[in-house]
């Protein structure tokens, strides 16, 4: 449990669900850490006193993320609170084989949650979430057939058979070794 | 929720992780994910052509064959200048109306003007640069040098100083910067004999005077009827003829990309693709190698190279050979892209696109306006190119 020390942040879900959470951990998402600095650091004060917590301190409401999905965007930003900064990667070519074993098994949701804390990360801007999601669903596609792809994913295939030849014919003659 | 229903930011996070072969697997499976594929690998989702009706007056159509290839495009108006000995003309057409029409303005002139044809052209802002080309009158390159305000149609000599670069025609003449143009190559006359050559100088529009470069290592072979495109701080340059020792012109034998950097004034050589599965031995540093799922452009003349987003693309023109033998129908509709990134070739059909030669201007962020000379029928034609 946070010390009273630790300011705390409300969270607000799309069915408005409150979360309290450290801000700390709050601060993984960039896009709520920019929101809180321009809110400035005196309207959040610090707070001894938890029960007066939520009549001082706004909720931040969060109308695109669920309260299943957000419980989960905190389990993984409170994980990793601790985690460096990664600054942005230039390089062209990402890797996609090192992944940890917590991040892992954090990542094995089926596919509908999978995409929401895509969506979730997106749009909360905390790259290191979007990077693990991102590559789990890369590790899904990787080395299968377009019809495998299309049964794992429950693609309908909207190609008329005309097209479906072309867009083949297109890619058949593939040089690269 | 599903994978193809999310933002296609989202989507490019993911191939961002993939090798090309299951990306192609991936466009395969259904029409949005072909569609993000083309858009993420080539920048263009269905590139289609359509046809723009080109209406030349009947006294231009000569001059169109001989002077689209020098057209200049200033804030979406296309200008064609012909310096014809009589009634010198500027073509211009508006290419963001829907059916554009050409407008015949005529040029004036001071006394020193020469007719010339087949010089190089450029601009900066309202400005066109002609350089070198015939004489008309002579029948020998020149190396006099015209700016044009287009605001005014006033053709004014500019005066030279320092070294002039050696008379010529068929070259490249590009912007650099707002004070600079460049020229690089073309063909020059030697005791009547006409040879090319592969010097390049730049010109300071302030203070009107040329600084040649002679004698820095490692530039493109000598060439005339080249391509050229300058963008961010570096001018590429592509294809062309080579003139025999007969004195005839033949399509130039080097199919790779040089690109030449205005930072560090050094000229850099992208090899094509099948080069670097030939070759053993160590290349030259500034000899870079390309990969990729498709062959290079090969060796064209009158080919259009445009640049958009960090992809340089070639298209039409005639080649050596029947086109490429990894190509079936209608090759010619095939526009390569060069990734200058990943150093990596591939192409993209373009649906309808004519065998032509012809020049193109980037127009939007997937728009590409186009004119040029259908190969079958020898008509100019015009067209865009939507992606």
């Amino acid at each position: 449990m946070a010390g009273a020390d630790q300011k705390m942040i409300r969270l607000t879900s799309s069915e408005g669900t409150e979360f309290l959470v450290e801000r700390a951990v709050v601060e993984k998402s960039v896009l709520l850490k920019n929101m809180l600095e321009d809110v400035g650091e005196s309207d959040l004060g610090t707070i001894a006193n938890l029960t007066l917590l939520f009549f001082f301190i706004p909720a931040i409401p969060l109308a695109n993320v669920t309260g299943p999905i957000l419980t989960k965007v905190i389990e993984y930003c409170t994980h990793h609170r601790d985690d460096p900064v990664v600054t942005q990667e230039d390089d062209g070519r990402k890797s996609s084989a090192d992944i940890d074993d917590w991040d892992k098994e954090f990542c094995k949701v089926d596919q509908g949650t999978l995409f929401e804390l895509i969506l979730a990360a997106n749009y909360l801007d905390i790259k290191p979430l979007l990077d693990l999601t991102c590559k789990t669903v890369a590790n899904m596609i990787r080395g299968k057939t377009p019809e495998e792809i299309r049964k794992t994913f429950n693609i309908e295939n909207d190609f008329t058979p005309e097209e479906e030849a072309q867009v083949k014919k297109e890619n058949e003659w593939c040089e690269e070794r | 929720m599903s994978l193809t229903s999310l933002p296609l930011e989202v989507i490019g996070h993911i191939f961002d992780y993939l090798e090309l072969s299951d990306l192609v697997d991936c466009s395969l499976t259904c029409r949005p994910l072909y569609w993000f594929f083309n858009f993420h690998h080539y920048g263009l989702i269905r590139p289609i052509w359509h046809n723009v009706p080109c209406h030349v007056p009947n006294n231009g159509v000569s001059d169109f064959k001989l002077c689209y290839r020098n057209a200049v495009m200033i804030d979406a108006t296309l200008y064609i200048v012909v310096l014809s000995p009589n009634n010198p003309t500027c073509w211009q057409l508006r290419t963001n109306e829907k059916n554009p029409e050409w407008l015949r303005i005529p040029i004036k002139v001071s006394d020193q003007y020469r007719p010339v044809r087949y010089p190089a052209t450029s601009s900066i802002s309202n400005q066109i640069y002609i350089h070198g080309g015939i004489d008309l009158i002579t029948g020998q390159p020149t190396n006099a040098m015209y700016e044009l305000n287009v605001n005014n149609m006033r053709l004014h000599t500019l005066t030279q100083s320092n070294a002039l670069p050696c008379p010529r025609s068929m070259h490249t003449l590009n912007a650099i910067d707002r004070n600079h143009l460049m020229i690089y190559g073309g063909q020059c006359f030697s005791n009547d004999k006409p040879y090319d050559c592969k010097d390049y100088a730049t010109y300071d529009v302030t203070n009107k005077s040329w600084t040649i470069y002679n004698s820095v290592p490692n530039v493109p072979y000598a060439r005339s009827l080249h391509l050229s495109v300058f963008v961010r701080n570096t001018l590429y340059v592509y294809g062309g003829q080579q003139t025999t020792y007969a004195g005839l012109p033949e399509i130039h034998n080097d199919d790779s990309i040089w690109a030449y950097n205005t930072q560090d004034c050094r000229w850099s050589k992208y090899l094509s693709p099948n080069i670097e599965q030939s070759t053993s031995y160590r290349l030259p540093s500034e000899w870079i190698s390309t990969t990729g799922r498709r062959q290079s452009p090969g060796r064209r003349v009158g080919a259009a190279m445009v640049c958009f987003g960090n992809k340089v693309v070639i298209f039409g023109g005639s080649t050596t050979a029947n086109w490429e033998r990894d190509q079936p129908e209608k090759p010619w509709e095939y526009m390569k892209i060069f990734s200058v990134y990943k150093r990596t070739w591939d192409h993209i059909r373009i649906q309808g696109l004519p065998n032509m030669q012809c020049v193109a201007f980037a127009s939007g962020r997937r728009e590409f306006f186009v004119i040029g000379e259908n190969l079958n029928t020898g008509e100019t034609m015009m067209g865009r190119i939507l992606g």
